[in-house]
């Protein structure tokens, strides 16, 4: 068998991202079957996927708003606190690392290889 | 570790909220994903399929154009591309939501400064009735839209806004300042004339004036000129300079056909200006710097270098890529103009001309550990020509 190949590579133009050696492949290997050309109806129906995602997201913000009002009545959480906020270093690079995982995560069929392929 | 805080009020002029802050960071992290994993698959791919594949059918060895074919065909290159594209859109458009709140703020800054007159150190000299090169009517450069010129409103300042962030997201090795391309061909200049202390100074295509502030530094007996077809650009540059006390002088004009006198500058500069421009304008903008270049002046530009040349054929496609995804359409064809003798029939003795290469500066952000930012020597160079009048 052959050793599997590290499936992400460390990205050079973020210092400190490191390419887990080792790690388990997030792809089989075997052959993957897909269907020909999208047809207009399956193109429709990624468009509804999203769109749906979209009111996900809303919901989602309408969530931390309320928790923001909330916390600023109970009086934890002066108003405005969270705009103004300038997150430090460390912050902006975990934040940044986050992003990177998060791509890779959403996008692991694009970047992704079988074990030894 | 590059971040979007590193760019401040005072260098954009705008002021993002925490929202947008975060859509802007994503769109550069998304930037730094697709060159990064999304480049590295693809690159995988042409390596350990497309290569081997080709070799194995006793096709010849790929060059640019049919390995490009081949990658057409490759998933992972589809999904690079096009994910090259969105994340050019994404940028600008996290921009222009900042724009539509501070647009009218920056207008009335600007309209400020209009009235206080005299008082200013430098001028802006706007052409409403300039005539846009048609090569940057047929689309938007690098995917902006509205490009360097349009207008949104009456003395708008948007699309200089808009470019400078916008650039510093895409681009961040320029620096916060949009100065970076400015410090390449400064030191270009100042190694090949060594002796220069010019008194007058233009950049061609000056944009919103970034790469003149090395110049200011370097020559502060200098006066300071800039150039440019955008109006916006002008006008966002004319207040920053203004604000940070420097005097420029900024002109709407075609630099194949500037307005200003014969024999009037010292130095002409121009950055990453001709790739944007065609085949006819490079030879009629050559023309027309040394027609207002005193004899003994210098003319020097720096602009994107020739990736024919680099060996590995992928990294062709990938810069190729800009030209089919990112509106830069005439970067590759830029260097098979026949610069020389555009050289020499606009008047500059052969032996004056000196094609060379800039190294590119790299702007490194404040980070954990590098608690100050500061500038490195970068691994890229610009293609630059120097010539003496």
């Amino acid at each position: 068998m052959n050793a599997p190949k590290p499936p992400i590579a460390a990205n050079p133009m973020i210092p400190g991202s490191v390419a887990p050696q080792g790690r388990v492949a997030r792809l089989a290997r075997g052959k993957r079957e897909v269907y020909g050309k999208a047809s207009p109806e399956q193109v429709n129906q990624l468009l509804a996927a999203v769109t749906a995602l979209t009111a996900e997201v809303s919901v989602l913000r309408q969530r931390v708003k309320t928790l923001e009002a909330l916390g600023n009545k109970a009086g934890w959480l002066p108003a405005g606190a969270v705009d103004v906020h300038q997150p430090d270093i460390a912050q902006r690079e975990e934040q940044a690392q986050w992003n990177e995982s998060l791509l890779a995560r959403v996008f692991y069929l694009a970047i992704e290889s079988p074990p030894g392929q | 570790m590059y971040n979007t805080t590193e760019q401040t009020l005072d260098d954009v002029l705008i002021a993002p909220t925490l929202d947008e802050r975060g859509r802007q960071t994503f769109a550069k992290h998304l930037r730094q994903f697709v060159f990064g994993p999304a480049r590295i698959a693809a690159a995988r791919v042409f390596n350990e399929r497309v290569v081997p594949a080709n070799n194995a059918a006793g096709g010849a060895p790929l060059d640019r154009r049919s390995a490009r074919a081949a990658l057409l065909e490759v998933p992972q290159y589809q999904f690079f591309s096009d994910l090259h594209r969105v994340s050019q859109e994404l940028i600008w458009n996290s921009v222009s939501d900042t724009l539509d709140r501070e647009s009218s703020r920056l207008k009335q800054e600007f309209r400020a400064l209009e009235a206080a007159g005299a008082k200013r150190k430098g001028s802006l000299t706007l052409d409403p009735a300039l005539q846009i090169p048609k090569y940057l009517l047929a689309m938007d450069t690098h995917c902006m839209p509205g490009s360097y010129h349009t207008d949104w409103s009456e003395d708008d300042l948007s699309n200089g806004a808009l470019y400078d962030r916008g650039a510093f997201l895409y681009a961040p090795s320029g620096g916060p300042q949009g100065d970076g391309a400015g410090r390449a061909s400064l030191a270009f200049v100042q190694g090949l004339s060594p002796t220069l202390q010019p008194q007058r100074i233009l950049d061609l295509g000056c944009a919103t004036g970034g790469p003149l502030l090395p110049f200011a530094a370097a020559y502060p007996q200098a006066e300071l000129h800039g150039v440019d077809v955008g109006a916006p650009l002008l006008r966002f540059g004319h207040l920053r300079a203004e604000k940070l006390g420097i005097p420029v002088h900024f002109r709407q004009a075609d630099a194949a056909a500037t307005g200003y006198p014969d024999n009037h500058f010292d130095l002409i500069v121009s950055h990453i200006m001709f790739h944007e421009t065609s085949a006819a304008a490079v030879p009629a903008i050559i023309k027309e710097a040394h027609r207002i270049l005193k004899p003994g002046g210098v003319f020097a530009f720096v602009d994107l270098p020739n990736v024919a040349l680099i060996p590995d054929v992928f990294q062709q496609v990938v810069f190729d890529g800009d030209a089919h995804y990112n509106n830069e359409h005439f970067w590759m064809r830029m260097h098979d103009v026949d610069w020389m003798g555009s050289y020499e029939r606009a008047g500059f003795a052969r032996e004056s001309v000196k094609p060379g290469f800039a190294p590119i500066p790299m702007y490194v952000p404040r980070g954990s550990s590098n608690p100050q930012s500061k500038w490195v020597p970068g691994m890229f160079g610009f293609f630059a020509v120097h010539a003496t009048k």
